[in-house]
């Protein structure tokens, strides 16, 4: 166990996902990660912004360490949302990784285009996907890479 | 007859006019030939009967004394030198002896005649015979006059009409010749713009051409219909496309959506799996493995299903010049776990630049090098590309040493979801040859198969060859939309 004051910190991590099978196996996926977390789950792009701007049913949220993004989902789909925030001036520094069944190069391309600070594919297999998640939270979550501290974000 | 029928029509009717003029003449000429020679039969016989009775009319006197003095008849009768085509004449007394004889020198001199038939003959060898009888003024029989002359005239005549109606029959046949040449055209033209316009439809499939002709003859209604048909396969056409249009979006889009709801069954399946191992069965562990892979299956299908729309879906294929070594490379590199579990050897031999879509050629190489592995013999498989040159297209052939296929079943393994084996025993949704053909027709190609049942299989098929190596800018093709 890492001495890091990461290690202590509790993420707040906003999952944008319309689909509650997808959101399910997303949770399941993240346990028993080494880290202290918290998983908020907002439907669609329009939900995700008013999580964010803590509006509309939205008025005492935390602000994300990241943002794990669905592209297809009604109302406003992952790349408007990712096109919005990353023009935020206030939001646009949150990392924001793409979270989806697309595999097609054209989606991966604009996706890093507008921004996105990486891109993942949900597999099939729930193994493979918990494995996946792992490594995510290894990556951004531990003491490979830094995030800016609670203190800057707020 | 096979001549006159494959002749153009400008000359079928040219023909035809000039037979039509050439016989009507002939039957003409022949008809004033043979009206001239009679005609001028017919005047010989007159002139000479003519001059015969003139003659007699006078000589009866002449004739009646000629037994006791000839010289009056003589005179009489030299006269008849006058006519230069009279070979001889004679005056005949009762008796039948010649009296007097014209020229008084001739060999053909002789003493009776016989006056048998009256009026004129043709003998046999080419004279023209009169023989008339002589009366006194009161009627009474003294003689017979006999004229004999030559024909020379007539046969000068003959030639003379047989040669200008030659003549004319010919030089109006050239007339005739060039007149229907020239008035064929009046037909034939728009035949021939008809005709034209099909060829052109036919060969550049340009469906918009239309033919123009103003008249409501049947060359005008001919018109008329070729212009619907053309709209009618234009209309066709658009529906068609456009009816395809909708089945290939339907096709991705189906195949796309249905792979979210596998996915959830899967992981569903796999926390099951996981989390309720004290709460399952044994049966029960093994019904959800075999849930699991049947959705594996089903998932596979589908993503062969969205790969196959995909293909048919783009607009129109990019032909870029590629290298079909690094393409093959890559091919393999994606199914290098199979080839190191099968120990497979894969030989290439060159293999040149050709104009293709990058990634739709490497998905070529990738299934027909993946069926050589999975439908390998009892043998490591061994796979052979080879690349030939013909004229204006590349063959490639990816030949390989496994289990063969029977003839019957050539074309129906580029059928889609056409297997010829059990799942179980090789493995493969009956799609990727499908994938093959529509990639390879989409490049103007063409795929087929040579095996024989475990004697290996040669899979060749067509690529447009890469024209010039050394133009330097990458020309884009785009191969027509199917």
């Amino acid at each position: 166990m890492n001495q890091n004051s990461s290690a202590q910190r509790e993420f707040n991590i906003l999952l944008v996902e319309d689909s509650e099978d997808d959101a399910v196996l997303t949770q399941y996926a993240f346990r028993g990660v080494p880290v202290r977390y918290k998983l908020h789950i907002v439907g669609d792009g329009i939900e995700a912004l008013e999580f964010l701007r803590k509006q509309g049913s939205y008025s005492d949220t935390p602000r994300p360490d990241m943002i794990l993004l669905d592209l297809n989902m009604p109302r406003m789909d992952g790349r408007e949302f990712l096109h919005e925030i990353k023009h935020d001036e206030h939001l646009k520094a949150i990392p924001v990784v793409i979270l989806t069944t697309s595999s097609a190069d054209s989606d991966v391309m604009n996706a890093y285009q507008s921004h996105a600070a990486a891109y993942m594919t949900k597999p099939f297999g729930l193994d493979v996907f918990s494995r996946n998640i792992r490594r995510f939270v290894d990556f951004w979550l531990s003491d490979t890479a830094r995030l800016p501290s609670s203190a800057a974000m707020a | 007859m096979r001549f006159f029928r494959d002749i153009s029509i400008r000359y079928k009717i040219t023909l035809l006019l000039l037979l039509v003029v050439s016989v009507v003449l002939l039957a003409v000429s022949i008809a004033n030939v043979i009206g001239e020679v009679r005609t001028t039969r017919s005047s010989l016989v007159t002139k000479y009967s003519t001059l015969a009775k003139i003659v007699a009319a006078h000589s009866g006197a002449a004739l009646s004394i000629a037994d006791i003095d000839p010289s009056s008849a003589q005179e009489i009768i030299d006269d008849l030198s006058v006519e230069p085509s009279i070979i001889d004449a004679a005056l005949i007394g009762l008796n039948g002896d010649e009296v007097v004889h014209y020229p008084s020198d001739s060999s053909d001199r002789r003493t009776s005649r016989d006056v048998g038939d009256l009026g004129a003959r043709f003998t046999d060898d080419g004279f023209l015979e009169v023989m008339q009888q002589v009366r006194l003024n009161n009627n009474s029989h003294v003689g017979h006059i006999y004229l004999r002359a030559s024909i020379e005239e007539l046969h000068t005549k003959v030639y003379q009409t047989i040669v200008i109606a030659s003549a004319v029959y010919i030089l109006a046949l050239v007339i005739a010749l060039l007149l229907s040449f020239a008035l064929q055209r009046l037909i034939s033209t728009p035949i021939l713009q008809l005709a034209e316009l099909t060829r052109r439809v036919s060969t550049e499939h340009d469906y918009t051409l239309s033919a123009e002709h103003h008249g409501s003859d049947e060359l005008g209604m001919l018109c008329q219909g070729f212009n619907s048909m053309l709209s009618e396969i234009r209309r066709r056409d658009d529906e068609l496309m456009r009816s395809n249009d909708e089945l290939k979006q339907f096709a991705f889009v189906a195949s796309h959506d249905l792979q979210e709801p596998l996915r959830s069954v899967t992981s569903f399946c796999n926390m099951l799996q996981m989390e309720c191992q004290s709460d399952l069965s044994p049966e029960a562990m093994g019904y959800l493995d075999r849930i699991i892979k049947g959705i594996a299956r089903m998932k596979a299908l589908v993503t062969d299903l969205l790969n196959y729309s995909r293909v048919s879906r783009e607009e129109q294929v990019e032909l870029e010049r590629v290298e079909l070594r690094n393409i093959v490379g890559e091919a393999i590199v994606n199914l290098h776990s199979s080839i190191e579990s099968s120990r497979a050897q894969i030989f290439c031999g060159e293999l040149p630049r050709v104009y293709g879509d990058r990634s739709q050629l490497v998905q070529v190489f990738q299934n027909l090098i993946g069926n050589a592995i999975i439908y390998r013999g009892p043998r490591p498989p061994q796979i052979h590309i080879e690349v030939t040159r013909k004229h204006k297209y590349l063959e490639i052939a990816v030949r390989d040493n496994g289990i063969g296929i029977s003839p019957e079943h050539y074309e129906r393994i580029f059928e889609i979801f056409k297997r010829l084996h059990n799942r179980s025993k090789y493995p493969g949704t009956g799609i990727g040859l499908a994938v093959c053909r529509k990639i390879v027709e989409r490049h103007g190609g063409k795929i087929w198969v040579e095996s024989k049942p475990d004697q290996g299989s040669v899979f060749r098929f067509t690529l447009p060859n890469c024209i010039e190596e050394h133009q330097d800018e990458p020309e884009q093709l785009s191969a027509a939309r199917i």
